[in-house]
């Protein structure tokens, strides 16, 4: 590395022009061509990932200032105003194709939420637990999914440790549902749908997944729950409403 | 010999805050996940663990409070907008967080070129410090934070003065030059000599 005078190797001179980019240095025009640039040079673009890592730790050392109440206002209620899909516009074709499996199927019926702020904070709560005290004796990506239900809101949390081979499944909202009971299952990246069976309504669960399921419970594959009459879907084919959904992907 | 009981108690407490740090980490990571799918919730939830830092952040970026107001607005509507695209694995939540308020700032700041905030160099060299990590505050006071402090701090002055001012600041190299008074080829290679020593001393 030459430092004061002389020609730093290529290497080094990207490295700091894409420390330049990060810091804002570099007038526009000049950081639109090195975004382009980056854009097809994986060396360059993780030079900036990197650089972007390392110096935004630098914000940290800032004193928290409470912004006025009125920011909070009105970022509110551009979200009210968007449909509450808009964040999922750009979705993973997964996701969508395991929405069009179900989309037939009327959501909502016979359903009813109640207590869903605490109850969600207490099941992420209790999925992160999970996942630390297994995390320790894992050196495998653990596995989570969100299932929501059709308003966009988490309805079921899932964490899947590869390593012991289970999922905890936590529901985020109290279901008042008499005569039925959720189902889990598993939409396959290649659209098979596999019964993981019925799963507790009001408390976390755990589910060894079977050693043939093994290889598909994996990022990208799905989770739906449906409700069925008690013991399960007849034959094992889903007959009731889809009441939430998520996909699996790495915390 | 055994450890004495102050050993011990020292040993738990950092692998408690060790806990605490991966704990409030995940947390984010987790409720980005829930915001990526639509959770207002979730959204709601993060401004409140983030949105202190990321103000404190655009306060000292732009010219006035009304600005930081809207461009902390912008960067929340982005991050509503965009969460699908946040990957763990690469960067830390805050990080991507910040980057994003950052580059909000940088857009506002070139689009608006009279309105900056014109500091003298030296100004802008003792950020205010946050001595009282709350819990939360320990997602990023974690060893690689520790480690830029002190690589910076291996920096000559001027060097060290000048990156962190860009940071805080998002303006260019030839505005820097003016705030301190040097020649544009001065300022250049100030910064880039402390980001060749602040590269070679991180990656030691």
């Amino acid at each position: 590395m030459t430092d004061d005078n002389g020609t730093l190797p290529d290497r080094e001179e990207a490295s700091l022009r894409a420390a330049e980019l990060v810091l804002g240095l570099l007038p526009a025009d000049e950081a639109e061509r090195l975004r382009r640039e980056a854009a097809g040079n994986d060396a360059l673009s993780a030079d900036i990932a990197h650089w972007g890592e390392s110096l935004a730790r630098m914000a940290e050392d800032l004193r928290p200032v409470t912004p006025p109440r009125s920011v909070w206002i009105s970022i509110e209620q551009a979200l009210n105003a968007s449909p509450a899909t808009s964040a999922g516009e750009t979705g993973e074709p997964v996701r969508a194709s395991a929405i069009s499996l179900w989309e037939n199927i009327a959501f909502w019926r016979g359903l009813s939420l109640a207590g869903f702020g605490t109850a969600v904070a207490a099941s992420i709560i209790a999925v992160l637990l999970f996942w630390q005290s297994s995390a320790l004796l894992s050196h495998h990506k653990n596995l989570v999914a969100a299932l929501q239900a059709g308003g966009g809101q988490a309805a079921f949390v899932a964490t899947y440790d590869p390593q012991r081979k289970q999922m905890v499944i936590v529901p985020a909202r109290v279901i008042t549902e008499t005569d039925r009971v959720p189902e889990l299952w598993l939409v396959t990246k290649d659209k098979r749908v596999v019964s993981l069976g019925v799963i507790a309504s009001k408390s976390a669960q755990a589910i060894v997944i079977p050693p043939e399921l093994v290889d598909d419970t994996s990022a990208g594959a799905a989770l739906v729950i449906t409700l069925e009459p008690p013991g399960g879907a007849p034959g094992g084919v889903a007959t009731g409403p889809a009441i939430a959904q998520g996909e699996l992907s790495p915390i | 010999m055994e450890p004495d009981d102050t050993q011990i108690r020292v040993a738990r407490w950092h692998s408690n805050d060790e806990a605490a740090r991966e704990h409030a980490r995940d947390r984010l990571s987790l409720l980005l996940k829930l915001v990526a799918s639509g959770d207002k919730e979730a959204m709601s939830e993060v401004y409140k663990l983030t949105s202190g830092r990321l103000y404190a952040l655009l306060m000292q970026m732009l010219p006035s409070q009304g600005d930081a107001d809207e461009v902390l607005q912008e960067a929340y509507l982005t991050v509503w907008r965009r969460a699908q695209s946040y990957t763990p694995g690469q960067a830390s939540p805050m990080t991507w967080l910040i980057t994003i308020t950052r580059n909000k700032a940088i857009d506002r700041l070139r689009s608006d070129k009279n309105a900056r905030k014109a500091e003298p160099l030296d100004d802008l060299t003792e950020e205010p410090v946050d001595d009282k990590p709350s819990a939360f505050n320990l997602i990023e006071t974690d060893q690689e934070h520790q480690r830029l402090h002190y690589c910076l701090g291996q920096l000559e002055d001027r060097q060290r003065d000048a990156i962190r001012t860009a940071f805080f600041s998002g303006v260019t190299y030839q505005e820097l030059a003016e705030r301190a008074a040097v020649p544009l080829g001065t300022m250049k290679s100030w910064i880039r000599r402390g980001l060749i020593r602040l590269k070679a001393c991180l990656e030691t």
